[in-house]
């Protein structure tokens, strides 16, 4: 035979079906709503639609086209009702080396098989048609029948059960009815699936302190778990006297002792050098009492022997102010002269004593990377070690201490690989010191009730330090730049247990030994994660479902409004049409809203700074107060401004522009926070914790009083305040509503000082976005 | 003719070599000073030693050999030992050895061996040399079969710390760097490379085959030829390798290039220079006491000359120290020396181990250094460089090579010739040259751009250095994504890029900067096994049942029928009727 072999030698057709066997049949009736009757049928590939009042249509065709047309017009007749004798079924049969062949395709059709159709009654088994094009012998043509007519009965066979399966025959969401019904039940039961998420995403969260749901933290780098180090060191009271030594110095020049500390560095076989920084403070730090910022720092570079200047760690020491850190220093420099005369350095361990904190770290920092990321002035460094690996940080101000903490939270809510932590949490387990963090011990009676809090409290004080997202200690500078790190402070307590000075020596001597083992930078454990404890971690796979269900209801009241939004209301005739007409007045006066308060937004984000100087000549304030003032003014003043203006524009708010509007701000506010909560989950969940409910209730019809009072006491500001109280709260430090205030106004200078000095992002993001975005539902609750 | 050099880039590559290498080599030598010592005691002892190595035996060979080559090469400080006449050579190779030692302004010690085999033959003749006495017979056929002109070969674990410790001797950058000229006769350079480094490696036991086309370049003008110079004299030291691991720098190299046997260099021969270079830091080797000895240093002092070698001294550079302000020698030096090093005139006490008066009357020498000044402050070499990525992020970055030139007048013409991997995307228009804040126009720059997976790129600038300048060259680059499979195996360690290196041509210095560790974006490697066990397991059960859930349809199964129904089906299936 010419072509394609129709027939395999194991008795197998093209499609790999058996002579005999019919193609997959799909039918689906009622398709049509306006016609009488109407079916549409699938046969293998050929695909018919029949409409009972209207010609019939073939869809695709892939051979059989005459038989599945009879069947789908049969179909379509039964779906119109009429009454009938018989189900009339048709089948297109060939025959090919003696054997018949059922229910040819096109392949097989066009193969130069005689072919034959027939259609046939099947209850009385009466031949309704039969046709035939080609040249057949006589003595096939019986069994060439015979085998049309079983297939047509079989396929009649499955018929009635088509009929009946007819609407089941789809899947949920294939079956526009099922999909209907979904789409309805969602739509009735939103508001409760909502209040039921945003309980078990709260519920979920405060679980996750709990501790048999948490993890163990273990050591995933292998280059620092099985590798045995010895701690050696024993000057911690050389340390302490170099200390001395030190704050004498000091308070003589008052401020950096550099000359001193470049003569004691070089003493002990380091390569010194010094780097000098001035930065002006967009307006002054009262905290700190300091707006235009001069200093030094000095840092000492331990070449490794025989490496070639590719790799680093650092140990740092800020210089404070008054009789804080002296110890660090001290320590520092006695860690140096012991680390000095070892031999097994594989990497270069740069010891800095950084002047003014966090800023003369940024400086170091930048100088070291060479970038300028926030405009501030400083000498180029002449000594670099290679891309730096980690860092430890270290505050000292006590001969001994009772416990050490641990610092994590770094710029931006960025926390060091966990491994530094684990690092930290088995050297003190080792060596026997007392470990914290968050000031807070670990305690193992995690099923009371108290021990729960208490991990509750750990967990919360991190959650809120992370959502601040600012540096907690000068480690946090380093994670931006790809360096773990972390602070260690030593703190000193009225317990009996002391640790002394040798002891810290001996565990940071662990500490880098073990870094100074790492072949690659830490990245084997989480970066995501919460610490109930030092000894427990939450994984990110754990923490963000607790975000995703308050994420869920965005998506929930969305869709909700979407149907509300398609839904034709139900005097209207023509749906789409309507809302089509309704809409696209809306246009206007969504995008009017949204651009007044994003422009409110920005006025926030540049005026306080912008203005400071007038505000001060016409206020009584200090500069501090006049740049916060001026803040909460702009904020404030944002309430009254957008919600009238989209009138001006255009004209009546219609209920389906704010229907528009609010489904445009739900999908905002969904975006914006799921992408805040995978940087920074922290502040991510807080924020979705106030705003969600917030974004869920608000419409132009509830009661306008006690809803503005919700809306406001659950605004950015407001969570903010509330988050100043119950951080004072966690620390167990409660303030008065008085000094809270106080506080609150601090917050606000710091968080804007921190995006200026080290380019924190929490200020621009609520200020650019969060706050406009909740403008939007103000706008909305005001909608006339 | 064509050079090639490789900085291997790999830190695999370099670490490997470098150890392996250092362990070989350094149990040679060390095994073939201990052979120095027992052969005169008891000779019984040497000869069941003898077996063990090659290089012993060659060495029992040549005893008797006594000649000294004429040395005048400038860069040495043997340059002024006694010279003897060339012609009065005999045999037709000679081994000589010298340890050269300067105590450094930080109070460390720089102690430099060298090893240096002359042989008067030609490889290049066409006549099949076949016979070896103290040329290593596996050098000498790999320079017969791939025509080599000239081979550099170096292992350094280290960097050189211009700042502390000033020129050394023979400049090298840390891990492995190899280098060669090929004869003109040479056609298929890169398949002679290719081959050359994979015996290399053999010969070497060092990876020295995972140089590749990826990692070689080309370069246009810097690394000529050193040419044919003249010869050196050295003397004999003997090596203790545990106390070498105790270094602050380490670096062991192997030169190879024809030297003229005479003035009018009709005939040249030879020469291989096997060198070791090592840094005693004050503070790790020298527990922080200005005092350096022998056998503080290698755990041994010296009790007799070489026999095999024809010379073998110890120079101390005494520059610095002309009145024995700075340190004081014991026993004081008999000879003095003075030697041009890179153009700067320096001195040495000379200590002949040839000759008996330098043991004293108690048969050993243990030389002592002892530091009467304790300032160690830092040096202002003339010329130094330093290198580092600028920037933050995994997507660009800038990478800065800052030129000190501290002459107070005098400005040199440098050629800095750098390589970068191709997975670094170099934007070349953003390549400045500043110096003191202005634009310093290079007067001649060779670029090659790179090609993915083939070749780096290359970049040769001859800058002029203004005096008591710092000249700074950025460029700014783009990390490329690797394929996965082109990951080292520890990609988060980072990715190096070779060190650039200037080339100061009115006296030849060459000077190499730090090696960059450059991090790219890496992807998570425990990902697949992440894929394989969360997300099948989460689209298998959680999404695969909610799709069935979704879009299969579901009917409820009839009951299967009664007894009397399934009979009557049979009966109807036999009658050829549809069943019930």
């Amino acid at each position: 035979m010419a072509g394609l072999e129709l027939l395999s030698d194991q008795g197998y057709r093209l499609d790999g079906r058996k002579p005999t066997e019919l193609r997959k049949v799909q039918a689906r009736m009622g398709v049509f709503a306006q016609a009488d009757g109407s079916a549409y049928l699938e046969q293998g590939n050929t695909k018919a639609l029949a409409v009972v009042y209207g010609p019939h249509e073939i869809l695709q065709s892939d051979g059989g086209n005459y038989s599945v047309c009879v069947n789908a017009a049969t179909l379509a007749v039964i779906d119109a009702g009429i009454p009938m004798r018989d189900y009339v079924c048709a089948c297109t049969v060939g025959f090919v080396d003696d054997t018949p062949l059922a229910d040819l395709c096109y392949a097989e059709e066009s193969g130069g098989v005689s072919s034959l159709a027939l259609a046939l009654l099947p209850r009385g088994g009466q031949i309704a048609l039969l046709q035939m094009d080609a040249r057949l012998h006589q003595d096939h043509l019986e069994t060439l029948i015979e085998s049309a007519m079983t297939a047509c009965k079989g396929s009649s066979v499955s018929r009635p059960q088509d009929c009946v399966k007819t609407h089941n025959n789809m899947g949920l969401l294939s079956d526009p009815n099922r999909r209907q019904a979904l789409i309805s039940l969602l739509t009735r039961l939103n508001a409760p699936i909502c209040v039921v998420c945003y309980l078990a995403g709260m519920a979920w969260f405060m679980g996750l302190a709990f501790e048999p749901f948490t993890l163990r933290t273990y050591m995933s780098e292998n280059a620092m778990g099985s590798t045995m180090v010895e701690e050696r060191f024993p000057a911690g009271e050389r340390a302490l006297a170099t200390g001395r030594e030190f704050a004498a110095h000091k308070k003589k020049v008052d401020g950096m002792p550099v000359d001193w500390l470049v003569k004691t560095m070089q003493a002990r076989g380091l390569e010194v050098f010094t780097q000098s920084f001035s930065r002006t403070l967009p307006f002054p730090d009262e905290n700190r009492e300091r707006y235009l910022v001069k200093g030094t720092n000095v840092y000492g570079i331990l070449r490794a022997p025989r490496a070639p200047r590719t790799e680093a760690l650092v140990l740092s020491a800020p210089c404070s102010p008054g009789d804080n850190n002296n110890q660090a220093v001290g320590l520092l420099l006695g860690l140096a002269q012991y680390f000095r005369n070892q031999i097994y350095w594989a990497k270069d361990i740069i010891f800095l004593v950084n002047e003014h904190d966090l800023i003369g770290m940024q400086a170091w920092l930048e100088g070291y990377h060479h970038t300028n990321t926030t405009g501030m002035d400083w000498s180029p460094l002449q000594g670099r070690g290679g891309s730096i690996q980690a860092a430890l940080s270290l505050e000292l101000s006590s001969d001994v201490i009772t416990s050490l903490d641990l610092v994590l939270e770094g710029l931006n809510g960025q926390l060091p690989n966990l491994d530094l932590a684990n690092l930290f949490y088995a050297f003190c387990q080792k060596i026997g010191v007392l470990c914290t963090i968050q000031g807070k011990l670990q305690r193992n009676d995690w099923d009371t009730v108290s021990g729960y809090s208490h991990a509750v409290q750990t967990m919360m004080l991190m959650v809120m330090k992370q959502a601040s997202g600012r540096p907690w200690g000068d480690h946090g500078l380093f994670l931006r730049y790809h360096i773990e790190a972390a602070t260690i402070k030593g703190i000193n307590s009225f317990r009996q247990y002391k640790t002394d000075a040798t002891t810290v020596g001996r565990l940071l001597e662990g500490m880098y030994r073990k870094l100074n083992n790492l072949l690659e930078r830490l990245h084997q454990s989480y970066f995501f994660y919460l610490m109930p404890s030092l000894s427990h971690f939450v994984s990110i796979g754990y923490y963000m479902p607790a975000f995703g269900l308050l994420a869920v209801i965005l998506l929930l009241r969305a869709l909700d409004l979407w149907v509300q939004l398609v839904t034709p209301p139900p005097r209207s005739e023509d749906g789409i049409a309507e809302v089509d007409q309704q809409s696209s007045p809306g246009v206007l006066s969504v995008l009017t809203p949204l651009v007044i308060s994003h422009l409110t937004g920005v006025a926030l984000y540049m005026l306080p700074v912008c203005f400071q100087e007038m505000a001060v000549e016409h206020f009584p304030v200090s500069d501090t107060e006049a740049v916060v003032l001026t803040a909460i003014a702009i904020y404030t003043a944002g309430l009254a401004l957008p919600h009238n203006t989209h009138r001006f524009l255009s004209d009546e708010g219609t209920e389906q522009g704010w229907r528009v509007l609010k489904l445009v701000a739900v999908l905002y506010l969904a975006v914006l926070l799921g992408c805040t909560a995978l940087i920074n989950f922290s502040l991510g969940f807080i924020l979705a914790l106030t705003l969600v409910p917030v974004a869920a209730f608000v419409t132009p019809h509830v009661p306008k009083v006690p809803s503005a009072f919700i809306l406001v006491v659950l605004s950015p500001a407001c969570t903010l305040l509330f988050s100043v109280f119950f951080f004072q709260e966690l620390q167990e430090m409660p303030v008065s509503l008085q000094d809270g205030w106080l506080l609150y106004l601090s917050v606000i200078s710091q968080g804007i000082l921190d995006h200026s000095l080290y380019g924190s992002l929490v200020y621009p993001l609520i200020a650019l976005l969060v706050y406009p975005c909740w403008l939007i539902f103000w706008n909305i609750l005001f909608w006339k | 003719m064509a050079a090639y050099r490789c900085s291997s880039a790999a830190v695999l590559v370099i670490l490997c070599s470098s150890w392996v290498f250092l362990v070989s080599n350094s149990q040679g030598t060390t095994q073939a000073g201990d052979h120095h010592a027992t052969a005169a005691d008891s000779p019984q002892t040497a000869e069941q030693t003898g077996e063990q190595l090659a290089s012993e035996e060659r060495w029992e060979a040549t005893e008797v050999q006594k000649a000294i080559i004429d040395d005048t090469e400038s860069n040495n400080p043997g340059a002024s030992a006694p010279e003897i006449p060339a012609s009065v050579t005999q045999p037709k190779d000679d081994f000589q050895e010298e340890l050269v030692i300067r105590p450094l302004h930080s109070g460390d010690v720089y102690a430099s061996f060298q090893f240096r085999t002359l042989w008067e033959t030609d490889f290049m003749r066409g006549n099949k040399v076949s016979h070896y006495r103290l040329f290593p017979k596996s050098l000498g056929q790999v320079i017969s079969k791939f025509s080599v002109r000239e081979l550099h070969i170096s292992f350094t674990q280290g960097y050189w710390r211009t700042m502390q410790w000033g020129q050394p001797f023979l400049p090298s950058p840390p891990g492995a760097e190899l280098w060669v000229w090929f004869q003109d006769s040479v056609t298929d350079v890169d398949g002679i490379w290719k081959e050359l480094t994979n015996v290399l490696s053999g010969i070497f036991c060092a990876s020295l085959n995972f140089i590749d086309s990826t990692n070689t370049v080309q370069p246009s003008a810097s690394f000529k030829p050193l040419g044919v110079g003249n010869g050196t004299a050295g003397l004999a030291v003997l090596l203790k390798s545990e106390k070498l691991f105790h270094s602050s720098f380490h670096s062991q190299a192997v030169h190879i290039r024809p030297v003229c046997q005479d003035w009018e260099c009709k005939t040249t021969s030879w020469e291989l220079r096997q060198t070791l270079n090592v840094v005693f830091d004050l503070h790790t080797s020298g527990q922080g006491k200005r005092e350096w000895s022998l056998f503080k240093m290698f755990s041994r002092t010296l009790t007799e000359a070489c026999p095999l070698a024809s010379s073998s001294k110890i120079y101390i550079d005494i520059t610095d120290n002309p009145q024995g302000e700075q340190f004081e020698l014991s026993p004081a030096p008999s000879l003095l020396s003075q030697a041009v090093v890179m153009g700067d005139r320096r001195t040495f006490s000379v200590y002949d181990l040839t000759q008996q008066v330098t043991f004293g009357t108690v048969r050993s020498l243990n030389l002592l250094i002892r530091w009467r000044s304790s300032d160690g402050d830092m040096l202002r070499p003339l010329l130094h460089a330093e290198r580092y990525v600028a920037g933050y992020g995994l997507q660009t970055g800038e990478i800065h090579t800052l030129m000190y030139n501290n002459h107070p007048y005098r400005s040199f013409p440098v050629l800095l010739l750098d390589s970068v991997p191709w997975y670094l995307r170099l934007y070349i228009h953003t390549l400045t040259v500043n110096s003191k804040g202005k634009d310093n126009k290079p007067s001649y720059i060779h670029y090659q751009p790179s090609k993915d997976r083939v070749r780096p790129h290359l970049l040769e600038m001859l800058v002029q250095l203004p005096p008591n300048s710092v000249t700074e060259v950025t460029v700014q680059f783009e990390r490329a994504l690797l394929k996965w499979t082109e990951y080292t195996p520890d990609p988060n360690h980072g990715f190096y890029v070779g060190f650039p290196c200037k080339e100061e041509s009115s006296y030849f210095v060459r000077i190499y900067t730090e090696p960059l560790l450059v991090n790219l974006p890496t992807p998570d490697f425990s990902m697949p096994y992440n894929v394989i066990c969360l997300t099948c397991t989460v689209v298998a059960v959680g999404y695969g049942s909610l799709y069935n859930l979704l879009t299969r349809s579901f009917q409820i199964e009839e009951p299967s029928p009664g007894l009397a129904k399934r009979i009557a089906n049979i009966i109807r299936k036999m009658r050829g009727v549809p069943p019930l």
